[in-house]
C-alpha cells in the first residue's frame, strides 16, 4: 500500500488482485467504515460480492450516520456531518456510488452540484445576550502569545505530545479568542482533549483557518446522511449482492499468533440470540469496526429526559476482547473509561410546526428557514450559555419524508455538568421541551411564549455516552494500526484504528481506515490518495499567518525594534523574488 | 589582544544577549501558572462563560 496525489493514479483502476476471488471478507459493523470496506472490496479488489459478509449488531446499517423518522417519537438526527472539498477517499469512493433518483448521476455528483448551487456562508457564527450576534464575531481574536502557542503545538513532533491535554499547551489569551470558540464548537474539541489530536486538526485544516468565521468550506448533503450517503451505499452494495446479516453480535475474534505473524482463525457472534462460530482460513479476510460513538445511545421525549446510562456495548466489548490477546490491538479503556463530566453527550432533536420561532433565526441567520438552502451553515454557538449550546439547520426539508410546514433544529450543549440560564438543570436531566426551551430563550424568543412554543415542538434529547471518546488523551499504541503489524487477514477499521496525519470525527477518517485495511490485505496496486497536503503547501501556511492575526500583513504585525529590524532586513534580501511574490499573493505584503 | 578576537568577543556576548532576551523558553508562558505576568483582560475570571472556565478545570466540573 502506497499513498498518491494528483490525478495520475486518482482516475486509474487498478489490476484485479491475485487470489480476489479466491477470498472473503467478513465485515464486523455497518456503519460508514465497514459499508466503505466492502464497497472497496467490491470495486478495487473485484472480491465478488457474495463473498463480502457484513455483520451489524442493529437493525439498520449506518452506524453513527443517522438521521430516522421513528414512529413513535418522530424524526431524529443524533448529529450532523461537515464535510469539505478534500476529505480525498470519500470523494473517491462516492464518485462511484449511484443516487437512488438517477443511476446515471453519482452521489459525489449531487453533492458537487448542490454545493455549486447553494453554498455555504454563515451569517452570524456566535451570538449572546439572547440571540444578539457577538460584538467581534467575524474576527479570531488571537493575541500574539496565542498565536505563538499555536505555533509551538504545530511544531512539536506527534510523539512528544503522548497523553498531552488541549489546556496544558494553552493559556488563557488563547482560550479568550474567538478561534478558541469557533475551533472547540465547530469540532466539539473540549478543554481536556487531546493535544495531539488538537495538533493534527491544525495541519489537517490549515487551509480553511480563513473560513472558520463564516464556514463557507463546509459542505452539506442533501437530506441527512443516512439518506443522502448510507441508502445509496447500501444499495450499491445490494446490487453487487453483499450479504447484510443484521442483529448480528461479533462477541469475539480468536487471532493466532505464530512468531510475528497473526492470522484470525475464528469469529464468534451471537445471531438473533443463538451463540454461533465461524472458523476462518488464511483466504477469509476480517475487518473489524473497534469502538463507537454512538453506542449506549438513549432517546427522551418531550415530556421526558433521555435515561443516563453508560453501559459498555459490544463493539467496545470485542476489542477489549481483541486487546487482551494482543498488545497491539490497542487500549480501549482510554476511550471510555474516565470520560470528564463537563463532557459533550447531550443533542436534541426539534421539530417546530410554530411559525413564531422564524423571525428570530431569520435575525441570526440572515436567512429564512423555509428557503430550502442552507440555513446556519454549521453551528451558531452561544457563547453565555452554561451548556455552550449549539445551533445547526440543515437545508430543510432534512428529511424526504418531511411535511412543508415542518422545521428541524439540531441541538448540542458541549457542557453537561451545569444548570441552564434559563431551566436550571443540567442537560442530561432536562426533556425534550426543556431543551427546547433553553434554545428558545438563548435565541430571543419572549420568556411568555417559550413554554408553549416548546410544548407544540416535539424534542426529543439524545444521551451519547461515548461522543466525543474519539478525542480523549491518547498516546503512540492506544489505537490499533490499520493492519497491526504481521498480521495476513485482520485490519482495524474507523476512527478508533490507527492512521496517520488523518483526524478523527471525520466520515474521511472513516472511509481512509477501510481504504487502506482493503488494499493492504488484498494488495491492491493503486496509490491511496493521501492526506490533503495543504500543510506543506507554503501559500496556505502563509495565508493562515494572515489570517491568525486577523488580515495583517507582515508590516502591520504587533513586533517590537529588534523584530521590525529583522523584518526589514528580511523584506530587503527577498525584494524582487519568488518569495516576495508569495508573500503579496498571501496578502502579507 | 588581538583585534580579530576582540571583534568575536563582542559578537558573542551580543549574541548571548539576544539569545538571554529574546530566544530563551519563556517560563511564565501560561498565565495560568503565574499570575500576573498576563493583563487582567487575558485572565480567565469567575464571570466569564462557563466555557472559559472549564479550560481552568480536569474536566470535572467547575470548583464552586
Amino acid at each position: 500500500m502506497y499513498y498518491n496525489s494528483g490525478n495520475y493514479e486518482a482516475f486509474a483502476r487498478p489490476k484485479k488482485p491475485a487470489n480476489a476471488t479466491k477470498k472473503s471478507a467478513y465485515i464486523v459493523g455497518a456503519g460508514l467504515a465497514g459499508l466503505a470496506a466492502a464497497a472497496f472490496l467490491v470495486r478495487d479488489g473485484q472480491v465478488p460480492g457474495n463473498q463480502i459478509h457484513v455483520f451489524e449488531e442493529l437493525g439498520l446499517p449506518g452506524g453513527s450516520m443517522d438521521g430516522i423518522l421513528n414512529e413513535q417519537r418522530g424524526y431524529i438526527i443524533r448529529g450532523g456531518r461537515e464535510m469539505e472539498p478534500h476529505f480525498e477517499t470519500l470523494w473517491d469512493l462516492f464518485r462511484s456510488i449511484p443516487t437512488l433518483e438517477d443511476a446515471s448521476v453519482s452521489v459525489l455528483d449531487e453533492f458537487y452540484w448542490l454545493n455549486k448551487a447553494d453554498p455555504s456562508n454563515s451569517h452570524t457564527r456566535v451570538i449572546e445576550k439572547r440571540g444578539n450576534q457577538l460584538a467581534s464575531d467575524g474576527q479570531l481574536t488571537l493575541s500574539r502569545k496565542a498565536i505563538e502557542e499555536i505555533a509551538k503545538l504545530v511544531l512539536t513532533p506527534e510523539n512528544q505530545l503522548d497523553n498531552v491535554k488541549i489546556n496544558q499547551v494553552f493559556s488563557d489569551d488563547f482560550f479568550k479568542s474567538n478561534f478558541w470558540l469557533y475551533w472547540s464548537t465547530m469540532f466539539a474539541f473540549e478543554p481536556w482533549a487531546s493535544a495531539m489530536e488538537m495538533r493534527r486538526y491544525l495541519l489537517r485544516f490549515v487551509h480553511h483557518v480563513g473560513t472558520l468565521q463564516n464556514m463557507s468550506a463546509l459542505k452539506f448533503t442533501k437530506y441527512n446522511q443516512y439518506e443522502s450517503l448510507i441508502k445509496p451505499l447500501i444499495k450499491y452494495l445490494e446490487d453487487h449482492d453483499v450479504k447484510f446479516q443484521y442483529n448480528t453480535t461479533v462477541d469475539n475474534i480468536i487471532v493466532e499468533q505464530t512468531g510475528e505473524q497473526k492470522q484470525a482463525v475464528k469469529i464468534e457472534l451471537t445471531i438473533d440470540g443463538n451463540q454461533q462460530s465461524l472458523d476462518l482460513t488464511p483466504d477469509d479476510l476480517v475487518f473489524i469496526t473497534n469502538g463507537s460513538i454512538t453506542e449506549s445511545t438513549t432517546y427522551g421525549d418531550n415530556e421526558h429526559s433521555a435515561p443516563a446510562t453508560h453501559p459498555i456495548g459490544a463493539s467496545w466489548k470485542l476489542w477489549e476482547k481483541l486487546a487482551a490477546q494482543d498488545s497491539a490491538f490497542g487500549h480501549p479503556a482510554k476511550f471510555y473509561q474516565d470520560i470528564p463530566a463537563a463532557n459533550w453527550v447531550m443533542s436534541a432533536t426539534c421539530t417546530f410546526k410554530d411559525d413564531r420561532i422564524v423571525p428570530y433565526i431569520q435575525k441570526i441567520t440572515g436567512k429564512d428557514p423555509y428557503s430550502g438552502s442552507i440555513v446556519t451553515s454549521g453551528p451558531v454557538s452561544i457563547r453565555d450559555s452554561n451548556w455552550l449550546l449549539g445551533i445547526s439547520i440543515s437545508r430543510q426539508p432534512h428529511f424526504q419524508q418531511q411535511k412543508p410546514n415542518e422545521l428541524i433544529v439540531w441541538l448540542y450543549g458541549l457542557f453537561s455538568d451545569q444548570p441552564g440560564n434559563y431551566i436550571h438543570k443540567k442537560i442530561t436531566d432536562c426533556s425534550g421541551a426543556e431543551i427546547c426551551q433553553e434554545f428558545l430563550y438563548h435565541i430571543g424568543v419572549p420568556e411568555n411564549q417559550i413554554a408553549e412554543i416548546a410544548q407544540t415542538a416535539n424534542s426529543i434529547p439524545i444521551h451519547m455516552p461515548y461522543i466525543t471518546s474519539y478525542f480523549m488523551p491518547r498516546q503512540a499504541g492506544d489505537r490499533p494500526l490499520v493492519v497491526p503489524e504481521g498480521s495476513s487477514n485482520l485490519a482495524f477499521i474507523g476512527n478508533f484504528a490507527e492512521t496517520e496525519r488523518d483526524t478523527v470525527f471525520t466520515t474521511e477518517y472513516s472511509v481512509r481506515t477501510a481504504m487502506e485495511a482493503v488494499y493492504r490485505l488484498l494488495d491492491i496496486d493503486r496509490g491511496i490518495p493521501e492526506v490533503f497536503d495543504s500543510a506543506f503547501d507554503l501559500r496556505t501556511i502563509l495565508s493562515a499567518l494572515y489570517y491568525l492575526n486577523d488580515k495583517k500583513s507582515l508590516t502591520e504585525l504587533p513586533l517590537n525594534q529588534i523584530e521590525k529590524i529583522g523584518l526589514n532586513a528580511f523584506l530587503k534580501k527577498v525584494h524582487g523574488t519568488y518569495l516576495e511574490e508569495i508573500l503579496k499573493s498571501q496578502k502579507l505584503l | 589582544m588581538k583585534k580579530q578576537h576582540l571583534i568575536l568577543i563582542s559578537i558573542a556576548l551580543a549574541t548571548g544577549v539576544v539569545i538571554g532576551k529574546y530566544l530563551k523558553p519563556q517560563k511564565d508562558s501560561c498565565c495560568r501558572h503565574r499570575l500576573g505576568c498576563c493583563s487582567k483582560n487575558s485572565q480567565i475570571s469567575k464571570t466569564d462563560p462557563v466555557y472559559l472556565r472549564e479550560t481552568q478545570t480536569l474536566g470535572h466540573g467547575l470548583t464552586k
